[in-house]
């Protein structure tokens, strides 16, 4: 049996990964890509946990992120087609109309 | 990269070890019961969770159907005001 440790180390390392990727990254499709690993890093905790306590509540909460995020990045992706037809790219810094 | 890209990147690197230091210096007790958990337990789905998962469904329902509404082909209305074509 794999130590706890060794989830929680992977599930930061995503973490790390994935909040880089987000606050560097200028194209929105690697930014919605970012965020989909940060939510699997918060979905390796939860079911490690679960299996450490031995508590089934932490693999139904991932299961419930796994169609919110399905949900998110469906819409996500409705809005990047329809920002790339009107603004022809997907360049983030590009996008500053409601910019105060 | 530019300047911040390496402070964020250095951020994020001393965070990831900082976190992984601590996780090895505190060592997780082995808890006592062991049982192991089924997949039949799995039905508290359908009575601990299922307000939510009710709601859930109902979330991917919208969800479905605002995506495909905001990427239809729509000739008239552009994101920068006024219209276009």
């Amino acid at each position: 049996m794999i130590p706890i440790e060794y989830y929680l180390a992977l599930g930061i390392t995503l973490f790390g990964v994935g909040l880089y990727g987000v606050m560097t990254q200028r194209n929105i499709i690697k930014i919605l890509m970012c965020i989909e690993i940060m939510l699997n890093a918060v979905n390796l905790n939860f079911v490690a946990y679960s299996s450490y306590l031995h508590n089934l509540d932490g693999q139904v909460f991932a299961m419930f992120i796994i169609a919110v995020a399905a949900a998110e990045v469906a819409v996500g992706l409705a809005i990047i087609v329809k920002i790339s037809r009107t603004h022809g790219d997907v360049d983030i810094l590009k996008l500053n109309e409601l910019k105060w | 990269m530019n300047f911040s890209g390496i402070i964020k990147l250095g951020a994020v690197v001393v965070l990831v070890i900082l976190v992984t230091v601590a996780l090895g210096v505190y060592t997780f007790p082995v808890p006592e019961d062991i049982m192991s958990t089924k997949t039949a337990d799995l039905s508290i789905l359908f009575t601990k969770f299922m307000l939510a998962f009710e709601v859930l469904a109902i979330l991917l329902t919208a969800a479905m159907a605002g995506a495909i509404v905001l990427a239809k082909k729509d000739k008239k209305i552009s994101l920068k005001g006024g219209e276009t074509q």
